[in-house]
């Protein structure tokens, strides 16, 4: 019901001649959800014009509006004017428009006409209850939809909107509407769309205080990115109804088809004063899971070692919040299979089971993997019960077959959340042979067994720490590795810290693995101090000494003068060469070597209380024959060094026997 | 051996308007975590020439890239050149990181980004578009 204000009223009769004026002034009339101010029209000669300082409709508002139709035609039931012009400031453009209004019938017809190939039509009657209102759009601009966007939307910026929209006096709404070669973006670039063609219904009721709807989208043309998703149109069927109401929005069914993933049905209510979902269910039964990674899960994933995997099964997931967060998530896996397609550093093999995550209660996670591979070293099967609660999780034991041994980690804890977040275990490694461990690595093979202790585990944040000892089996002696820090992790330049001790290690075993020569005894070595940057050792304080004890002792000829060229050039030149020419090995009473590095430079000694003024001492000759080896280089190049070593190891060194 | 000295000099030219203790950074400083730093954007860099050619990235005045001209690039790519943009700059605070923690001054690190930030935009090849002084994007 319009409410009209203050109205005046002239009729003059303006002489000479037969021109006639009429003038009109409204200060306000309003209506439902619209209202105009400052309202003149004045009439002269057949000629209407109508200006309205300001029209308000939606929320919008248009200063200074101006309508001019140089010929109305007012006869007995109609006035009608063929060639009106609407015009605003805001509207930036005239637009010409046409109406007949039947007066003994109350029917208004409205045609806007902003562009050749553009028609807004309203069809206005009397209807059972109140007006009916209909409005036809042929070609219509999607862009002058935009001022009733909230401002925060990516602007529209292209499309053509087709279709018809009803609305009886009654409260009923219907729309159909064909949307093509769409477009929207912000100025970030990180949400676009563009030539998108889509059709959407709807139909709304009113029922008690609130309205029934129903709508349905189908996505036929275009391409869209909202920061990281990529999607193509490829028929996507949205379907939903519910309830409006001033307080909120509720989806009681709604169903997704999605092409190539299945269906996912949602529900939920949202909240439109406060803006918020006050709860939410998604359901999405047996999504394959390949389909899943590259539409949805992929981009999420950027710059992780999970982003370039093949993946194969299926994953059944529901998810339910409420207005506090997060209720429950349950996965279901249904032989799923993941590897790391470009790296092969990792892969999983069908693995089944169940994850029923609750916020608010303690249920156990239960999956099984039939067999795996990481770093090319085959896993076999095993089971995993993950205790959950809330953000917390828990995993008594797990024992992992990996190659002929396995990986035992218990106690595994973990909280999930952010700044908070950690985890942490004990473990073992065992029974796995050393030759097919470093065959798979594609390290020298070593023999025997490898065993080792994983002491508390721990993460916080990017730091990785190992309290007490790693200790481990290797050459028939023992390696302790403490105060093991790795920092920033995940960074390009990870950093680790740890103090190694090695203990009875079997020369004979250590110097046929890395082509030395033959050396046979037993070594004990420290490094102090040890931090690597990016793998790369930058600073460490390391000793090797002949251990403690009865053993036999020799040298070959070989190593001696593989040790000689680690010394340098210098080196050699001590050995006295009749000997080396006779004797294919050597007696020795200790062999010590020390390297400090730092600032790339490692200084030298050797055995501890040998150091002679002209040099130190490598080998310290011992029994019959014996042989002494002098360093004479103090500092060397940590990068010298390390090709010493390699051509040494390599077997590009060969005694020379002169 | 020219461009060597004109790089020296520029350098000297940026540090001194910094303190006189930042003058003595060694920005040259090199540690395998910098070596390491510096390959990853080394291969990064083919991926991004390209981007900074159409005018799509831009070098910002904080020693960053940013996406400057997002039409410049088709939707389907986006999410990669928005990473791609990402891992730069994740790398870039990285390097800044370390140079100022192998000088052994952490708390350098701002500085060291606002000199590199001046000198990548010197170095930058003409028709790259960089921020001015005001923040605005320019066409070298």
């Amino acid at each position: 019901m319009a409410m009209l204000a203050a109205a005046t009223l002239w009729w003059l009769p303006v002489s000479p001649g037969n021109t006639q004026q009429i003038s009109l002034t409204l200060d306000d009339i309003t209506g439902a959800g619209w209202g105009a101010r400052g309202i003149r029209a004045s009439f002269i000669n057949g000629s209407v014009s109508i200006q309205i300082t300001d029209v308000q409709a939606g929320g919008q508002s248009w200063k200074d509006v101006r309508l001019d139709c140089a010929a109305l035609r007012l006869e007995r039931a109609r006035i009608a004017c063929d060639d009106g012009l609407l015009a605003a400031p805001a509207l930036g453009e005239k637009i010409p428009l046409a109406f007949i209004y039947v007066t003994d019938k109350r029917v208004l017809e409205l045609s806007l006409k902003p562009a050749r190939d553009e028609t807004w039509h309203v069809n206005m009657a009397p209807g059972k209850r109140g007006n009916d209102l209909g409005l036809r759009i042929d070609g219509g601009r999607l862009q002058r939809a935009a001022p009733w966007l909230p401002p925060e939307w990516p602007k529209l910026n292209a499309g053509v909107v087709n279709g018809t929209l009803g609305y009886t006096g009654d409260g009923r709404i219907s729309a159909k509407l064909i949307v093509s070669n769409a477009g929207f973006a912000d100025t970030t670039g990180l949400h676009a769309g563009e030539k998108i063609g889509f059709t959407l219904d709807i139909a709304t009721e009113p029922v008690a205080d609130a309205l029934r709807w129903n709508a349905t989208l189908q996505w036929q043309a275009g391409e869209s990115f909202w920061q990281p998703i990529y999607l193509k149109a490829a028929n996507q069927h949205l379907s939903a109804e519910g309830r409006l109401d001033a307080k909120s929005l509720a989806v009681e069914r709604g169903v997704l088809a999605y092409p190539g993933l299945g269906e996912v049905a949602f529900a939920g209510v949202y909240d439109l004063a406060d803006r918020k979902i006050l709860q939410a269910t998604v359901d999405a039964p047996a999504i394959p899971l390949a389909a899943l990674h590259e539409m949805v899960l992929k981009p999420f994933l950027a710059g992780t070692a999970l982003a370039e995997i093949r993946a194969d099964g299926r994953v059944s997931a529901a998810l339910r919040l409420t207005g506090a967060g997060l209720h429950s998530v349950d996965v279901k896996l249904h032989n799923v299979s993941f590897d790391d397609k470009a790296q092969q550093r990792f892969a999983l093999f069908e693995v089944n089971g169940s994850v029923p995550w609750r916020a608010d209660a303690a249920t156990q996670a239960s999956v099984t993997v039939k067999g795996g591979e990481i770093l090319k070293m085959p896993l076999g099967a095993f089971a995993v019960l993950l205790n959950m609660h809330g953000p917390r999780f828990e995993l008594k034991q797990l024992r992992v077959p990996l190659l002929d041994g396995f990986i035992d980690m218990r106690d595994f804890v973990a909280r999930a959340g952010g700044a908070d977040g950690y985890w942490q275990f004990t473990g073992e490694v065992g029974g796995i042979s050393m030759d097919k461990f470093t065959t798979a690595l594609g390290l020298p093979v070593m023999h025997g067994t490898l065993a080792a202790t994983l002491p508390m585990v721990r993460q916080v944040k990017s730091t990785l720490r190992v309290d007490g000892a790693l200790s481990l089996k290797v050459f028939d002696g023992a390696v302790d590795v403490r105060n093991l820090v790795l920092l920033d992790m995940f960074g390009k330049a990870p950093r680790v810290q740890a103090d190694v001790a090695m203990r009875n290690l079997d020369l004979g075993l250590v110097t046929r693995t890395y082509s030395f020569g033959n050396i046979t005894g037993r070594i004990d070595a420290s490094i102090a101090g040890l931090e690597l940057v990016n793998w790369q050792p930058v600073k460490f304080d390391a000793r090797l000494a002949s251990s403690a004890g009865e053993y036999p002792r020799k040298i070959s000829q070989a190593a001696v003068q593989n040790i000689s060229a680690l010394g340098g050039a210098g080196a050699a030149a001590a050995i006295q060469r009749s000997f080396l020419r006779f004797f294919e090995q050597f007696g020795y009473d200790r062999l010590g070597w020390r390297c400090k590095l730092q600032n790339s430079v490692c200084e030298m000694s050797g055995v501890e209380g040998e150091d002679k003024p002209q040099g130190y001492v490598l080998v310290k000759g011992g029994g019959i024959p014996a042989i002494t080896v002098m360093g004479y280089n103090r500092q060397v190049s940590w990068q010298e060094l390390l090709d010493r070593i390699k051509r040494v190891t390599q077997g590009n060194v060969k005694p020379i026997v002169e | 051996m020219k461009q060597r000295i004109a790089n020296i000099l520029m350098l000297i030219v940026a540090l001194a308007g910094a303190s006189h203790v930042f003058a003595q950074v060694n920005l040259e400083i090199n540690t395998p975590g910098i070596t390491a730093i510096q390959g990853s954007m080394q291969k990064r860099h083919a991926e991004l020439a390209p981007l900074y050619a159409s005018g799509a990235v831009g070098l910002t005045r904080d020693g960053n890239v940013a996406l400057r001209d997002p039409a410049a690039v088709p939707l389907p790519q986006r999410a990669a050149v928005n990473s791609l943009i990402a891992a730069e700059n994740q790398d870039r605070a990285a390097l800044y990181r370390e140079i100022a923690r192998a000088n052994n001054h952490p708390e350098w690190e701002g500085d060291i980004r606002g000199t590199f930030g001046q000198r990548w935009i010197d170095r930058a090849r003409s028709g790259w578009f960089v921020q001015n002084a005001s923040g605005a994007w320019v066409k070298k």
